[in-house]
């Protein structure tokens, strides 16, 4: 027992050919901080936005319906008469849950499979290749709209496809990352210490790997933001009534040549506020991770 | 000869990655729930006239047999009848097929020379502040999705400014720059989207190529600044653009979706969620299979310009 770990223990002294991690602290530059803070606000909003809104998001007002914007309606109301401006706050609730939730089960699933189809290779890399290169030639959206057809839209059902949609995308990125570290000396170590495969891809090789599974994660989840949002758009995304901003640009915009432009436009621009400075963050992480 | 060993490599790759997709297809629309027969007569249609339907459409022999028929089917370029439209599934295809067609080449009309020139300008103008600038405004361009995008543009541009109009189709009998015109708006969002990913390949390559020896060489030896970019910089950055435009016209068809059914204009992507939202799965089979069909050819096409352009893979001589 101790002779092992001294040898895993030799194994991973610094300084060795080790992979890129993080290896200082996150150095970020001004305008990732600055998108950091504008998710902040979005998840603030997420977690308490229903207790400081002035209206309740839900509640119909069919007479005040396509109020315009004014003091007592910041963003004034949508179709319905619902109060847009507390429909915008509380609506980054639902893609603040689902993206995420997403993003982990897709770049948890494509961790395991590109573990195993780097440390394995041979058959089982040529064979689940092919089928991930299958799912890749087809856009995100086509994949999710045609299971989703065959599953109905649901939040479960959306995480799932979403998950699964993502996860060769990230399996590609582990498995090009498992192959360089595989043939280092702390893997042969572990295989002549006769540990067993399971052993040596997840006490070996996952946690070398795992800087970059991190890295592919913040960007995955900028893309999970883009695909839910889309298809709450196309009607088979998050359902009404929720406050949800795919939702109601999809409930709004068919009003927009008629002049009721407020139920889109805020919606729109709190969809724009949030990708892009997830990517703007996910950009920044990568590049202090390269640095 | 080893050129053409790689490429035919690679169609090997995407014969088999096209039959996959095939198959992954036909599962998908298997587990489409619900009835066909009723969804095509309606919910009130007498049940022996769905199991007639049923029947006649095929629906009721086993799986694998059904899966052989469509790939045979397939094989020989008969696409089927669509159970909604009661028509081939062919020319419905051909003719929406024509018509994403022109908005993605209007698309890729405007995108290609704008991301390219701010690509290698950006490049030259390496960690000034007109790099940081263009590279940041394509990094949000590229993410924020087509019908956010799409929105903005509809307002600001078509309902506010009315630079452009918002209906993607012009009236019949318009002349072909009027068409164009009509396109712009909604070919606006792809650009945005597709602008990130050529400008961010093409500096990256750029970059590469402005650090070589050989750019340092032509330099120190006199000659033009502008001789210099085209002769040297160009030709040896340009392949990694050509190939991620090639990407791009697969990933195209995301955006296509969106776009056409926010501007109603009756393309495959229209016409691919039209077929989801009625079961209409000869259509939504065949429209997933030609957009994958595109990607690969797309895909391959990429790969052959990128070996031409390549001496390194031309010759046979590189890894």
């Amino acid at each position: 027992m101790r002779v092992q770990d001294s040898v895993r223990d030799l194994a991973s002294a610094p300084g060795g050919d080790r992979p890129a991690g993080f290896r200082n602290r996150l150095h970020l530059s001004k305008l990732a901080i600055g998108a950091a803070s504008v998710l902040v606000f979005w998840v603030l909003c997420a977690l308490l936005g229903h207790l400081v809104v002035p209206h309740d998001p839900l509640v119909v007002d069919p007479i005040a319906s396509f109020a315009p914007p004014s003091a007592e309606h910041f963003f004034g109301t949508d179709s319905l008469g619902r109060d847009v401006f507390s429909r915008v706050i509380v609506g980054s609730r639902e893609i603040l849950l689902v993206a995420p939730l997403a993003t982990l089960l897709g770049v948890a699933l494509g961790t395991i499979i590109g573990l195993t189809m780097g440390y394995f290779r041979g058959p089982v890399d040529a064979i689940v290749g092919r089928l991930m290169d299958a799912v890749i030639s087809l856009p995100t959206v086509v994949v999710a709209l045609v299971a989703l057809t065959a599953l109905g839209p649901s939040k479960v059902t959306i995480v799932l496809i979403i998950g699964l949609v993502f996860s060769p995308y990230v399996a590609r990125t582990v498995r090009t990352a498992v192959l360089h570290e595989r043939e280092l000396e702390y893997i042969e170590a572990a295989r002549i210490r006769g540990e067993t495969s399971l052993y040596i891809m997840t006490v070996e090789l996952l946690p070398n790997v795992l800087p970059l599974v991190l890295v592919e994660a913040t960007v995955r989840l900028g893309y999970a933001i883009f695909a839910v949002t889309t298809l709450s758009f196309i009607g088979f995304g998050i359902q009404p009534p929720s406050p949800d901003w795919g939702l109601a640009i999809f409930e709004g915009y068919g009003f927009l040549s008629a002049g009721y432009w407020w139920p889109t436009l805020f919606p729109a621009l709190a969809i724009a506020s949030l990708v892009v400075s997830v990517n703007l963050l996910a950009d920044g992480i990568v590049e202090s991770n390269e640095r | 000869m080893s050129m053409w060993r790689y490429l035919l490599g690679r169609l090997g790759l995407a014969v088999v990655t096209l039959w996959l997709l095939s198959v992954l297809v036909f599962l998908a629309s298997q587990v489409l729930p619900g009835d066909v027969g009723s969804k095509i007569l309606g919910p009130t249609a007498d049940k022996g006239a769905i199991a007639a339907l049923n029947t006649e459409l095929g629906l009721d022999r086993p799986a694998l047999e059904r899966y052989a028929d469509f790939a045979s089917e397939l094989l020989r370029g008969d696409l089927g009848e669509s159970y909604t439209q009661r028509r081939e599934v062919g020319p419905i295809l051909l003719e929406a097929s024509l018509k994403s067609l022109k908005l993605a080449l209007v698309a890729f009309l405007i995108v290609v020379p704008l991301a390219v020139g701010a690509g290698v300008y950006a490049a030259m103008k390496q960690g000034k502040p007109v790099d940081s600038v263009i590279t940041t405004v394509g990094l949000a361009a590229m993410v924020v999705p087509e019908f956010v995008s799409g929105i903005l543009a509809i307002l600001v541009l078509g309902l506010w400014l009315k630079v452009f109009p918002i209906t993607a189709t012009a009236p019949p009998g318009s002349g072909a720059i009027r068409q164009v015109y009509h396109l712009i708006l909604p070919s606006l969002p792809l650009v945005l989207v597709m602008f990130g990913y050529i400008e961010r390949v093409t500096r990256a390559s750029t970059i590469e190529v402005l650090r070589s020896d050989y750019v340092r060489t032509a330099t120190l030896k006199g000659l033009e600044r502008s001789v210099v970019i085209r002769r040297h910089v160009l030709r040896n950055a340009l392949p990694s653009s050509v190939t991620v435009v090639a990407t791009q016209v697969g990933y195209l068809f995301g955006g296509l979706v969106v776009i056409e059914i926010l501007f109603n204009y009756k393309g495959v992507g229209l016409l691919l969620f039209n077929a989801t939202r009625d079961k209409d799965f000869p259509l939504l089979a065949n429209c997933v299979m030609a957009v994958g069909t595109v990607y690969l050819i797309f895909t391959l096409l990429g790969d052959l310009i990128y070996s031409l352009l390549n001496p390194r893979i031309r010759v046979g001589g590189g890894q």
